[in-house]
């Protein structure tokens, strides 16, 4: 049944990927972007890997979204038929395709208890980790703790991102995040339309409480820092689209968007730096407490606020220099 | 827990530690201030690394004090001392040497985020060099490959934003071809650790998943290093990249990608691949030898000073990859000592170049004409990196070309060949340059365009700093020899 | 007891699919995006109300039931404001076209 439910996944996703391919509509391939990226979460959803499908769900199909139409609002929204040859690149691509699925020969069965992905590193994180660090999300354990340095990395791809969008298109004001949007020209939104806004209103609250429940309940479930941070900042911008740019600035202002991207990447660095002056190797959180478990613990608390202050900072960050350049 | 003990993290650590305060701060003086200390203070950690490792052989670390499999480990032997030497060294001259230059080219309001940037690149490129963990090498690399598009989009020409889609599209494929390699290497053996994963391929290794992954890996990682045929993002992003960031960039950052490409062949599949040093050799001895042709011949007709160059470097990639495929102990010496020997003389053009660029805004090979006698230092600075360029001897330069063609000695007949390519190739590079110099220093200016001086002092004493590193390497090649000697050995000591 | 529930949930899963089904069938075959619309967003209510419904009765009174409501409502409150987005976008864009029609006109 799973298998079927896979299958009818699959396919949908290869078929939307050739329309986005084929389509010379940069707002339609922008939505097949997103449906894409629904059927892809769903996808990880079967494939039982909760943790990447939230986050998929979030960013693939929410965030950038909304960063590639804001980016379709300074550009043309049709590409420009190129002269271009498709074939070489037909022919690569087929050839690549048919190295894959060459590959794929050889490949232990899906979910065959026997597969080396289930015979080395795992059943050691999934017998350590109630000793180690006893928290009931082991992928919360591994991402967080053992191999930390990796997403101390991944933040900072993050935060690289940001500080690439803001160089391009930010204010050219030194200190200012983005160049603040005209009063006359942002009080647009959605001003007009009563149904989106009381409904969005209604709508806000939740979503801002569910990331900060997927924040807090990540070392439980499927969730963290990453997944709220995500969540959190569609939920401001869902807000910025509804009343507009100057009501959103005014909520969330450009300085506490400053400090939570500083803030966020330097609250994780220096928890490793932390655990090195408290005589650990960098983000060993054992030290962090007496009892190295409680260490392990808050050390991960610590640095999933970190990533959540860091993403949700960068990508309103992002989305207001998009939108600003955009009005103005 | 020593300070000492601590180094391994703290070379990457400290940079990323910097870039956030960096990034908002309101003088662009102070940011560049605080950007260089980080970026020199990284490269002492360097020198002290590269002392450890040269007393007590490779360092190890455990991030998070986990041990190897589970967690993250660092590794540095004396390749990536060597490394970490370019690298830190490369971005500490290129900042020193950059002030006037970046000045120029980035409005001040844009330079704290834009030094956020470079230390962001610094990091992640340090941080690729540094970890023995595969997956860990693509958190890095992407940090670097965006703060890098982020620098080269800096230019103040607008062609720069083309040429840096053009940079990322490619470096996008390259990263993701290597992610792919990466998955299904993890696939068939459960673990993203090098060493570890070199112990558990053995007896996977003859089955399809890592013969492709094998071949993913070292394409994708030959897109980022521009190795021939794979080189065409390189030439415009050197091009329209500001000064300054040409030169950090083209001393290190396809280099470290080399360096990735080196340790995965040889530590993971050499040993364990049947005939993969064949295959290995076979793939990548006639690219090589293309990528000298080629790229040399491109700079002989190239009209533009930094595309020029910029082709030699392709040339240069592939001088390194002939080093590699010979897969010989000289072989791989040659290669390595090459990455660094070029460094500085690409180093030394380069920043020669940000001398003139501060004072010309069209860099064509033209509009040097008679520059000889209004920036005599700059030029005489040029002279002496083409000089190391060409392999000259006395020159950084001539100790790599010595070492390569003592290499190719040792293959019999494709040897010859190899060798044969290597004096064409000078013999272009010779053309290349004195192209430049017959202009700068034969040609009459223009009598209408306005006078130039020489180059500021603080651009000036970098640039002969460099200078006089080719120089000195030239004479006492011993620390970059020892080190790529030492680093040869551990690459084959896995073929054995 | 457990029989008619899943009776119940059963009439209500066919209900819902019969509606889900017509819907698309409409999407595909009306001629006008705003005779597609209408029939995609009517049946998508009651759709979604049934089967989720029906989903309610094979879970009985637990928190798997609480969550299924706590999403029917967030969904009850979305897809009619989707639908009225899209709607008015339509309309726009229409209005836009006209009036670029009677200005070519002229």
């Amino acid at each position: 049944m799973t298998i079927l439910l896979a299958v009818f996944l699959l396919t949908m996703l290869v078929i939307t990927a050739v329309a986005i391919v084929r389509t010379r509509d940069l707002f339609a391939a922008v939505m097949l972007l997103g449906i894409f990226s629904l059927l892809m979460a769903a996808n990880f959803f079967v494939l039982d890997a909760a943790d990447v499908a939230l986050t998929e769900a979030a960013v693939g199909a929410g965030i950038s979204t909304v960063l590639f139409l804001g980016a379709l609002a300074l550009t043309a929204a049709r590409e420009r038929e190129s002269g271009d040859s498709r074939w070489l690149p037909l022919v690569v691509v087929v050839i690549m395709a048919a190295t894959v699925v060459y590959a794929t020969f050889d490949k232990p069965a899906l979910g065959d208890p026997n597969a080396p992905v289930h015979q080395h590193v795992a059943p050691w994180y999934l017998s350590e980790t109630p000793r180690l660090i006893d928290i009931p999300n082991v992928v919360t354990a591994v991402l967080g703790s053992y191999r930390g340095y990796d997403t101390l990395g991944e933040v900072f791809v993050v935060f690289t991102a940001g500080i690439a969008v803001l160089f391009l298109l930010g204010s050219g004001r030194p200190g200012e995040l983005f160049s603040r949007p005209p009063d006359e020209l942002s009080t647009g939104g959605l001003k007009h339309h009563l149904i989106p806004r009381v409904v969005g209103k209604l709508l806000i609250p939740f979503i801002i409480l569910f990331g900060l429940y997927v924040q807090f309940h990540g070392e439980y479930g499927p969730g963290g820092g990453f997944q709220a941070g995500a969540i959190i900042a569609a939920g401001v911008i869902l807000y910025a689209l509804l009343e507009g740019e100057t009501r959103a600035l005014a909520a969330l202002p450009e300085s506490a968007l400053k400090v939570m991207v500083i803030g966020g990447a330097l609250l994780y660095t220096l928890v490793g730096v932390v655990c090195m002056l408290m005589g650990g190797n960098f983000l060993d959180y054992s030290v962090l407490s007496t009892n190295s478990v409680a260490g392990q613990q808050l050390g991960i608390i610590l640095i999933e606020a970190g990533v959540g202050l860091a993403v949700t900072g960068v990508l309103l960050s992002i989305f207001h220099a998009f939108a600003a350049r955009a009005t103005a | 827990m020593t300070l000492t003990a601590q180094l391994p993290a703290l070379q990457v650590v400290l940079p990323m530690l910097t870039a956030p305060l960096v990034a908002f701060l309101r003088l662009p003086q102070l940011s560049w201030l605080a950007t260089t200390v980080a970026s020199a203070t990284a490269f002492g950690i360097a020198v002290l690394l590269t002392q450890a490792v040269l007393g007590t052989g490779t360092l190890d670390y455990a991030m998070g004090g986990w041990p190897a499999p589970y967690g993250i480990a660092l590794a540095i032997d004396e390749f990536g001392a060597l490394l970490l030497l370019i690298v830190t060294g490369a971005s500490t001259i290129a900042l020193l040497a950059g002030k006037a230059s970046l000045d120029q080219q980035i409005e001040s309001a844009r330079q704290p985020l834009f030094y956020a940037g470079w230390l962001l690149a610094l990091a992640g490129l340090s941080g690729i060099v540094m970890t023995g963990d595969a997956f860990n090498i693509f958190v890095f690399m992407e940090i670097s490959s965006l703060a890098a598009y982020m620098l080269v989009a800096g230019g103040p020409d607008r062609r720069a934003l083309t040429a840096v889609f053009k940079y990322l599209i490619m470096g996008t494929v390259g990263a993701t071809f290597y992610l792919i390699g990466i998955g299904l290497v993890y696939m068939m053996t459960g673990t993203l650790n090098l060493a570890d994963m070199e112990a558990r391929i053995a007896e996977v290794a003859d089955l399809k998943p890592i013969l492709v992954a094998a071949g993913f890996i070292t394409i994708g990682l030959a897109l980022k290093a521009a190795v021939f045929p794979l080189h065409a993002w390189l030439p415009n992003a050197y091009t329209f990249a500001p000064h300054a960031v040409t030169v950090f960039l083209a001393a290190c950052s396809t280099k470290v990608s080399l360096y990735v490409l080196l340790r995965f062949d040889f530590f993971v599949f050499q040993g364990n691949l049947e005939r993969h040093d064949v295959q290995f050799a076979g793939f990548l001895l006639p690219l090589a030898l293309l990528a000298i042709l080629v790229g040399s011949l491109a700079a002989v007709f190239e009209r533009n000073l930094k595309r020029l160059l910029a082709y030699s470097s392709i040339a240069q990639i592939g001088y390194i990859l002939l080093g590699a495929s010979c897969v010989s102990l000289l072989g791989l010496t040659a290669g390595i000592v090459h990455m660094f020997n070029h460094a500085l003389a690409k180093g030394a053009l380069f920043l020669a170049v940000a001398c003139i660029g501060v004072r010309l805004s069209r860099l064509w090979v033209d509009d040097l004409a008679g520059l000889a006698r209004q920036m005599p230092w700059t030029l005489a600075a040029f002279v002496a990196g083409g000089l190391s360029l060409i392999g000259i001897p006395g020159t950084a330069g001539f100790i790599s070309k010595w070492y390569l063609i003592s290499a190719a000695l040792e293959q019999g007949l494709t040897g010859v060949l190899t060798i044969v390519v290597i004096v064409v190739s000078s013999l272009l590079a010779v053309v290349y340059i004195w192209r430049i110099v017959e202009v700068a220093y034969f040609g009459s200016r223009d009598a209408q365009s306005p006078p130039v001086s020489e180059a500021p002092l603080s651009l000036l004493l970098p640039t002969w700093f460099i200078v006089i590193a080719n120089v000195y390497f030239g004479l006492v090649p011993a620390l970059p020899v020892d080190l790529a000697s030492a680093a040869a050995r551990s690459l084959l000591g896995h073929l054995l | 007891m457990s029989l008619f529930l899943d009776l119940g949930s059963w009439v209500l899963f066919g209900i819902g699919s019969l509606l889900l089904f017509i819907g698309a069938l409409g999407v595909l075959r009306l001629p006008t995006l705003f005779t597609r619309m209408h029939a995609a967003s009517l049946t998508e209510s009651l759709g979604t109300i049934a089967v989720l419904t029906g989903i309610m009765l094979q879970a009985g009174l637990t928190l798997a039931t609480m969550k299924l409501l706590a999403i029917l409502l967030f969904l009850l409150l979305t897809s009619p404001t989707s639908s009225y987005a899209l709607a008015n976008a339509a309309l726009l864009a229409r209005n836009r076209d006209q009036t670029r029609e009677q200005a070519d006109r002229k």
